[in-house]
């Protein structure tokens, strides 16, 4: 038997903010930031406080009005795309509570907005945080 | 392992190396400055390094004490050679890149770049710094125009101040920041504000204060362009400037705009709004709401990745700044005087 995996904001290396319009998101480690909006700006909404899969697909199903196998391979998509940008991050603990989001407006394909300029910076002055606990012997 | 504790002991130790061979040399070159109410105070062991480092702040003299201050070692290895100094950490010189090591939880600053033959240090313990260079000649021209930039970062945020990625100009008690990557136009603006009823505060570095409200402090008195756009600015003729190191002629040119400007420098003054500048080629600008959001992709990232630590705190100020004041577009007008009559009547309302 498989355990749930639910889906949350990986805050350890990611700092964000929901702003009305659009949820900003910077990868503190590799310097690529990003714009979530509308579905998208949802959806990490949902996972503030950890959530399954099915639980997404059903809030954002019901949210919109629209039918679960019609989002369901659009927010596969869109998870797949924040996993590999180290947003999100899955673990075996989170909320089985559904929230459902008032709102009007029309489904659309969640999109994840991507900028990457700041690579140069990172690549000029590669840092490295040191925890508390030992400073700075180099990993060899 | 080395621990928190250990490495203090190892800042103390250093410093008061460092304070027996500015005694023993007697050192005096020195300059206090005072920004967003708290004083720096900052110790040569040479002229170059001085002559370096201090025009910047030249504006920010002041010969007043306050409470809040904090003390800078400025030293090359004529003073102190770094195997004095010994850091008790393994690094290697060779790798031929920058490997810079941060540690936001201790009271102990370090930022270590051995490809630079830098090694900065801050203690908030009791607000000491030993900024170290193998020499006063390798400072490049870049840093002569936002020096000290690591510590000044660390110590103003433990401080309650946030260096900002952004070029600030005002009127009276009001101004404007502009945020964007570079190239959106904010230097051009702000030195274009330099002829015209508007004041200068800063080109690329801005301190940010909530005194409860958002207010910008200058901090450096200078101002960079590409080399192809200085004949733009015939008013900078005579200011005082530098071009850019041999090997760097990609660069910009650097005006140290103290004491020639200095009636058109504004050392802090409200924000009235965040400015995104957006180069056009429109005959007249324009400045339209735009949201939040798109504020905070223009500032934070530049931001947060210019500046060495405190990242998570840097984000949050700039949240908060972006919650408080509106932001702007800010299409530019190819005619410098269109848009610094635009950035007038925002503020003014005439």
């Amino acid at each position: 038997m498989t355990s749930e995996v639910f889906y949350s904001i990986d805050t350890t290396k990611v700092v964000f903010e929901k702003f009305e319009d659009e949820t900003v998101l910077i990868n503190l480690e590799n310097g690529n930031y990003y714009g979530i909006m509308k579905v998208g700006k949802d959806i990490l909404t949902l996972m503030e406080q950890g959530i399954s899969k099915q639980n997404l697909v059903s809030a954002i199903a019901a949210s919109y009005s629209q039918e679960i196998n019609k989002v369901e391979d659009d927010i596969q998509l869109f998870l797949s795309a924040l996993l590999t940008e180290g947003i999100i991050q899955t673990s075996e603990y989170g909320s089985n509570n559904i929230t459902f989001l008032d709102n009007n407006e029309i489904y659309e394909i969640p999109v994840l907005e991507k900028y990457s300029d700041m690579q140069d910076l990172i690549l000029l002055d590669p840092i490295h945080d040191v925890s508390a606990k030992g400073w700075p012997n180099k990993n060899q | 392992m080395n621990t928190i504790i250990n490495l203090i002991d190892y800042f103390e130790n250093s410093l008061k190396l460092i304070q027996l061979k500015f005694e023993e040399f007697s050192v005096r070159h020195s300059l206090t400055f005072i920004a967003d109410e708290k004083q720096v105070n900052l110790y040569f062991s040479n002229d170059i390094l001085f002559s370096k480092l201090t025009p910047a702040f030249g504006h920010l003299e002041s010969s007043l004490c306050i409470e809040s201050k904090l003390d800078v070692y400025v030293l090359d290895e004529k003073c102190v050679p770094i195997s004095f100094l010994s850091p008790p950490w393994i690094y290697d010189v060779s790798e031929g890149i920058n490997d810079v090591w941060i540690n936001d939880d201790s009271k102990l600053k370090i930022l270590h770049q051995p490809a630079k033959n830098t090694l900065i240090m801050l203690n908030l313990l009791s607000n000491k710094a030993i900024y170290w260079v193998k020499s006063g000649h390798q400072i490049p021209y870049y840093e002569s125009s936002a020096p000290l930039r690591p510590i000044l970062h660390w110590w103003m945020s433990s401080m309650g101040s946030q260096l900002l990625h952004a070029a600030a100009v005002g009127l009276n008690n009001t101004g404007i920041l502009l945020v964007g990557k570079g190239g959106s136009g904010k230097s051009n603006t702000a030195i274009s504000c330099l002829n015209s009823n508007l004041y200068y505060t800063a080109d690329d570095y801005s301190l940010l204060s909530f005194n409860p409200y958002p207010t910008a402090f200058s901090l450096y008195a200078t101002g960079k362009l590409l080399f192809e756009d200085v004949h733009r600015y015939p008013f900078l003729n005579d200011v005082q400037s530098k071009e850019a190191d041999d090997g760097l002629q990609d660069e910009k040119a650097l005006f140290f705009l103290y004491p020639k400007l200095q009636e058109k420098l504004l050392k802090s003054f409200l924000i009235k709004a965040v400015f995104i500048p957006k180069v056009t080629r429109s005959e007249f600008p324009k400045i339209t709401p735009i949201s939040s959001s798109k504020a905070y992709l223009a500032l934070a990232p530049s931001t947060i990745f210019q500046m060495h630590g405190e990242k998570e705190r840097t984000h949050d100020n700039i949240v908060k700044l972006l919650k408080e004041v509106p932001s702007f577009l800010f299409e530019l007008s190819e005619e410098p005087i269109k848009n610094t009559d635009a950035i007038f009547k925002f503020l003014t309302g005439k």
